[in-house]
């Protein structure tokens, strides 16, 4: 059997076992493990067992995601969300859909110390639900608006998936986090405008809250200084080249816990609890890292992402067109997968293939314009059904809204992010530009 | 989560108990990760300020974070915390799901297994060859004597969660709700 066809039996095979609730990471492993085994014999396979967890997880470069993932935890429990939040509402509350667009603000700047949307929205919740009660929004805005407002914590930096997908394909984090700075802008003030947009039409449906005096707006800006202080640490750090990301991250999560420390919200079990939290999320993340690896290094026997790569290379298609095949196929995965397995699944036959095709852009442009656009289609799916899992979080935290109801509230955050899509598509230099500025 | 003196089950105290173990092995994981953070800042604070940094302070924050990692899996597992796609699956009665999961479990535990296996053989030779960090010459066995025992554990949560799998299929008790 060619190396071709192994590789889509075994890439099936390990698929089958997907659908079947079988861990993603296990099936990587078993899939790999055994295609491997098949191409090169069971002892190779064995003796690097010996060592590829060893080699792993002690790999510096990755010890950013724990890090950057008990961050999230401390910024979790240091209520930073609820002053992050006011100050939002001050400055944004009185225009109609004002509470909604404070919302997404305090989402986007929680985004900015916590690396995952999941929490992002889940804190954020907890503190503007209330609010958005209390001042008669319609539900399926008040979900629909936290729901897409979390997704704004994978692109603006600390990202956990952008993290991952600079070490897959083997780019410079600094230069990733750069790129995706001014889309993550882009994402926020989308947002802000389809909130302006849908209120205009059905202004029943937000409200504008009262008008905070001037010295009350300045006030709110106190709360926000400590996030701010810990954004700049961390990402100017990393930006300037002051620090690795790792380095970067340990600041972080020190600056964080010391936060909700100095601020009385975590004692003994509190502390025990952020520990737990991060330990769960990221023994997912490193049991399909591990997987990955594995499947990898059978991938790589195989060939097979080579040989896609110039099959669709020479095959003469437009590689726009290939481009927005693999988006449309990313929207379809990611009704039924979270986000972080799409991009270990896809990326290694993905990334060739994309390197294949001329853009007209050197490899390292490429590299960085293509990860940043799937990280942003593949984190829609966050917010698609069926398994929108921030739409769920923030759904079940509002009890009385229908899920139905969260659905159509995420409707004009995704024409938001179509539109998104397209101009990052049609126009590299929106996320290359500070790269080129900086570099 | 149970009701204390209705007559557990011995499955439901496997779960109890292993949850406790491994709850404790991911807090021990995650101060090894909190040291080597404030390790960490310690040394970029001490190259900054006093062009200082503490020397192979990445070896340090390396191996503690093989250890770490390992230490965090069977927790996970536990929580059945890690990543499986029920969406193909959701419409399917509880006992199918449970057989599946059944299955599934025992696919890990044989993997972990087979991993915890290998790296004792692996770390052995680490210890034999007397392999050694470069700067400060921490013997690497270190790490693996955290992450054998470590995988261990994730194959014996693995099948106290098939255990548990198994029971629910078979007796399929007042709808047990989704089991994610």
């Amino acid at each position: 059997m060619s190396g071709l066809t192994l590789g889509l039996l075994y890439s099936l095979g390990m698929l089958a076992m997907i659908g079947l609730r079988v861990p993603i990471g296990v099936a990587m492993l078993l899939a790999g493990g055994a295609g491997f085994a098949h191409l090169a014999g069971w002892i190779p396979l064995i003796s690097q067992l010996k060592s590829n967890a060893f080699y792993l997880f002690s790999s510096y470069s990755l010890g950013v995601i724990p890090l950057f993932l008990l961050m999230g935890q401390f910024a979790t429990k240091s209520g930073l969300s609820r002053g992050l939040f006011a100050a939002a509402n001050a400055w944004l509350g009185h225009r109609p859909g004002g509470i909604a667009m404070a919302a997404v603000g305090g989402c986007g700047m929680f985004g900015a110390i916590c690396g995952s949307s999941l929490a992002t929205a889940a804190t954020m919740g907890q503190v503007a639900l209330p609010e958005l009660k209390r001042y008669k929004y319609a539900g399926s805005l008040a979900t629909g608006s936290l729901a897409a407002g979390g997704t704004l914590g994978i692109l603006i930096p600390p990202s956990v998936i952008l993290v991952i997908y600079a070490i897959l394909t083997e780019q410079n984090i600094q230069k990733m986090f750069l790129a995706a700075f001014i889309p993550g802008l882009i994402a926020v003030v989308g947002y802000l405008v389809a909130i302006a947009i849908y209120v205009r039409l059905f202004p029943e449906d937000g409200p504008a809250g009262p008008e905070h005096p001037l010295s009350e707006k300045w006030r709110s800006l106190i709360d926000v200084w400590p996030a701010l202080l810990i954004f700049i640490a961390v990402i100017g750090g990393i930006y300037t080249g002051v620090f690795t990301p790792t380095e970067a991250a340990a600041v972080g999560a020190l600056g964080t816990g010391l936060l909700a420390l100095v601020k009385g919200r975590m004692g003994w079990a509190g502390f025990k609890q952020c520990l737990l939290g991060a330990a769960e999320a990221s023994a997912m993340i490193f049991l399909i890292l591990l997987g990955a690896e594995v499947f990898n290094g059978f991938l790589a026997l195989t060939r097979m992402p080579n040989a896609l790569a110039d099959l669709i290379g020479g095959s003469g298609l437009s590689p726009m067109l290939v481009m927005v095949a693999m988006l449309i196929l990313y929207l379809l995965l990611g009704c039924v997968m979270d986000s972080l397995s799409m991009i270990l699944l896809t990326i290694p036959i993905f990334f060739p293939i994309v390197m294949a095709l001329d853009f007209g852009m050197s490899p390292e442009e490429t590299a960085i314009w293509f990860g940043i656009i799937a990280l942003i289609v593949v984190e829609v799916g966050l917010i698609t059904p069926p398994v929108g899992m921030n739409v769920f979080i923030i759904n079940q935290m509002a009890e009385d809204v229908p899920m139905l109801e969260s659905f159509k509230g995420v409707l004009p955050f995704l024409i938001a992010e179509v539109i998104r899509v397209s101009l990052l598509v049609a126009f590299p230099a929106i996320s290359l530009w500070l790269v080129w500025a900086v570099g | 989560m149970t009701a204390p003196n209705t007559h557990r089950t011995a499955s439901e105290v496997l779960e109890a108990v292993l949850l406790h173990v491994t709850g404790a092995l991911a807090v021990f994981g995650g101060l090894l990760l909190t040291a080597g953070a404030v390790l960490t800042v310690v040394s970029v604070t001490g190259r900054y300020l006093f062009s200082a940094p503490i020397n192979g302070n990445v070896e340090i924050v390396e191996l503690a974070s093989a250890a770490a990692v390992s230490c965090f899996l069977p927790y996970c597992q536990m929580k059945r915390g890690h990543v499986i796609v029920d969406f193909f699956t959701s419409a399917a009665p509880d006992r199918v799901k449970s057989a599946l999961d059944l299955v599934a479990a025992l696919l890990f535990a044989f993997c972990a297994g087979l991993i915890a296996w290998r790296l004792s053989l692996g770390g052995s030779d680490m210890y034999r060859y007397n392999d050694q960090t470069m700067v400060l010459g921490i013997p690497t066995w270190i790490s693996y004597a955290v992450m054998v025992p470590a995988f261990g554990l994730l194959s014996l949560a693995c099948l106290a969660t098939a255990w548990t799998s198994a029971r629910r299929m078979l007796r399929p008790g007042p709808a047990s709700g989704p089991s994610s």
